[in-house]
């Protein structure tokens, strides 16, 4: 099933406005809340729809434009009705214009290629994909520019044509889906720690040490731990969008994928237990080790750790991609959609690198060498 | 992979833009430095022309070629009657060593034998003599001072040839004479000589001769001193614009800033068993380093500064010696 955001006044798609938080429409600046346009596509079957015409549709209804405002009853007309299996690549038409809708067997929102409606793929988004919650941008398309050219600006290391920032191919708000584990780690320590005191009697300086059993057990609770679900998505890149904020975490309505790309996710919560289980293994192991102070010397006998999955979301993150031509290849930069942190692979100048190095290191040579010439008064 | 990818291609510009450049930047450095710090002397030379029988090193040139010959005749004819080896040594050289480390440094070239040093540093205006072996119990500070006072005037009066001979007949002289062996080299006059001045620091007296070298003997500490080494220091550079570039390169493409912090529940989480239990305590005990033994290496001549009045010293070769110094 196909969902298009109509503005219930003039009939153009609506999307998701991230300065606003709310759907807007780009025609006539009205804005909806989430909730109520959310509302209006998941009315169950059956179910009696009465519908306040207000002041504005009144006058929409008016002039007589054509399909004004979907009757959310009739939501559900989507244009291909075979059972929808994983692995089959659907094929769905846009309501507004009535073209193919091009898209990968993840993306459950996109915008019609032909007419540039954005349109959510409700059929991927319900069941076992149903996402629990969603952070939705709060930086927009404009502001994702700005910072980004911001930031090329202060890369000590990029070339300066690139710096300029003018060759911005495409930028793509996407929302990757994300697992957000829930995770207890338990560790255990023994370890054999020393004390060491020196001290001097008469001509013998005596060095004394001093033994301990140290037993150690931490009991530790890591909450929503973000794992990158998605195949296409490199996982450090991802992982170095972190953090989010979760103050802005919000149960996932469809409304918020309107005017953006999302996907839904290649690998279960089950499949990415190992990879964050590490994760939180070694935040575990370097709480543990911190709870031991004040030895001269630690020695670890024992060191158990478990770490145990308690929930495991699946969650919609923001995500500016922004793709950049430079000297014929394609960089490929991230904006975590909510922060504005950038993570990429940006070309390295060889000039500026040599410059700073040599910079550096003849700058720091040169002060020594006056250091030493004042403190020796010679060559 | 990417990262070490970048590192890579980071590790093959360096090389081919950076090292290749550097060292010859390096090696200019050097020559332009080594040009400043100029060596005392060529040491294998002074060792071959030792070898050949010479006593007399003449760099400043004050002898002519005969007077010089006569000198070494009677250098080794009353070396030979004493059972010592009489050794002059002169330069004009702004760049030596102050006069103790620049024996020292001479002795410590040489086979370990008996002999007496008398030193003409004239780009000084200074005089210093040390005594080593037999020399050192046989010619201590104070008959040193006497053999200034012989000396002094005809150096002054650039009768060269006069004090050396002075020189060397007395201090042969002095190793038959075994009175005052038991010196201890705390000889202080007894009365001031004539012309004694306390208010001139080139009097010398051992506490303004350590007034006088303190700035110079330091300098020279910190020069053997490994921070104050060009290589080192060099090394220091790179190291540091080496890691800058690195840092900047790494963090180019951005960092992981999330931690464990971002997401540990703090309301639930601690520690929950604790427990350092004392068990036993080892004892184990070294003499304390006596505080005369020498630290090995590096200059270690301070004996003739002491300020205490002892005088004498021990060169880098670990060779004691007797010693005395004046200024002209």
């Amino acid at each position: 099933m196909v969902t298009h955001y109509k503005c219930p006044n003039c009939g153009a798609d609506m999307e998701f406005d991230a300065s606003s938080g709310k759907l807007k429409c780009h025609s006539c600046q009205r804005e909806e809340s989430i909730e109520k346009m959310a509302g209006l596509n998941n009315i169950p079957d059956g179910a009696q729809v009465s519908y306040n015409i207000e002041d504005e549709d009144k006058k929409a209804e008016q002039t007589f434009f054509e399909k004004d405002y979907e009757d959310p009853l009739f939501e559900d007309n989507s244009t291909h009705h075979h059972a929808f299996s994983e692995h089959e690549i659907t094929e769905y038409h846009c309501q507004n214009c009535g073209a193919v809708l091009i898209t990968e067997p993840q993306t459950t929102a996109t915008r019609c290629s032909f007419c540039g409606a954005g349109i959510v793929i409700s059929e991927r988004l319900s069941g076992t994909f149903a996402p629990d919650y969603v952070i939705p941008f709060s930086i927009t398309k404009e502001q994702a520019q700005e910072a980004f050219k911001k930031w090329c600006k202060k890369g000590l290391l990029l070339p300066s044509d690139f710096k300029v920032a003018d060759r911005i191919k495409d930028i793509t708000g996407i929302y990757v889906p994300f697992w957000l584990y829930d995770l207890n780690g338990k560790g255990e320590a023994v370890a054999t720690c020393t004390k060491v005191r020196t001290y001097t009697r008469g001509d013998w300086i005596y060095t004394e040490t001093r033994y301990y059993n140290v037993y150690r057990k931490v009991d530790l609770d890591y909450l929503k731990v973000p794992c990158d679900a998605s195949k296409k998505m490199d996982d450090s890149m991802m992982d170095k969008l972190e953090p989010y904020t979760y103050g802005n975490l919000k149960d996932f309505k469809m409304p918020y994928l309107a005017g953006f790309v999302a996907e839904k996710y290649d690998y279960d919560d089950e499949q990415l237990l190992p990879r964050v289980k590490n994760r939180v293994y070694s935040y575990v192991e370097s709480y543990l080790k911190s709870t031991i102070s004040g030895y001269t010397t630690v020695h670890f006998n024992k060191l158990d750790i478990h770490i145990r999955k308690k929930d495991a979301k699946y969650t919609l993150l923001p995500v500016w991609m922004v793709c950049y031509d430079y000297k014929k290849a394609e960089h490929t930069f991230a904006m975590n959609g909510q922060t504005g942190k950038i993570v990429g692979k940006p070309p390295i100048s060889k000039g500026k690198v040599a410059a700073w190095f040599f910079g550096v290191s003849g700058s720091c040579f040169l002060l020594l060498r006056i250091l030493t010439l004042i403190m020796e008064g010679g060559w | 992979m990417t990262m070490n990818k970048l590192l890579i291609k980071l590790a093959k510009t360096f090389i081919l833009y950076f090292a290749a450049p550097l060292i010859l930047l390096s090696a200019v450095y050097c020559i332009v430095a080594g040009s400043f710090t100029g060596t005392a002397y060529a040491s294998t030379d002074y060792v071959t022309d030792y070898e050949n029988g010479r006593r007399i090193f003449d760099e400043a040139g004050l002898l002519t070629d005969t007077e010089r010959e006569y000198l070494e005749s009677l250098s080794k004819k009353y070396g030979e009657q004493a059972g010592i080896e009489i050794i002059v040594l002169t330069h004009n050289d702004a760049h030596a060593v102050y006069p103790e480390k620049y024996i020292e440094d001479f002795e410590d070239l040489l086979p370990v034998d008996d002999r007496v040093y008398f030193l003409y540093d004239l780009y000084r205006g200074e005089i210093f003599m040390e005594g080593y072996g037999l020399a050192e119990t046989y010619i201590h500070s104070k008959r040193i001072d006497e053999i200034f006072d012989s000396v002094e005037d005809d150096l002054r009066n650039g009768n060269y040839l006069e004090a050396f001979k002075t020189y060397i007949i007395q201090s042969a002289a002095y190793l038959e004479d075994d009175t005052e062996l038991n010196y201890d080299h705390n000889y202080k006059y007894d009365t001031p000589p004539a012309d004694f001045d306390a208010d001139n620091k080139y009097t010398y007296d051992d506490y303004d001769y350590n007034y006088h070298y303190k700035s110079y003997y330091k300098a020279e500490q910190k020069k053997n001193n490994i921070l104050f080494n060009v290589w080192f220091q060099l090394l220091i550079s790179l190291f540091i614009g080496g890691s800058v570039v690195g840092v900047l390169a790494y963090s180019s493409g951005g960092v992981m800033t999330a931690g464990a912090r971002d997401y540990l529940d703090r309301s639930k989480s601690g520690l929950i068993g604790c427990k350092d239990q004392y068990t036993h305590s080892t004892v184990s005990k070294v003499r304390k380093p006596s505080s005369n033994s020498s630290s090995g290496g590096g200059v270690k001549s301070s004996g003739g500064f002491n300020s205490g009045g002892f005088r004498g010293g021990v060169s880098s070769g670990g060779r004691s010696h007797s010693s005395g110094g004046r200024k002209l």
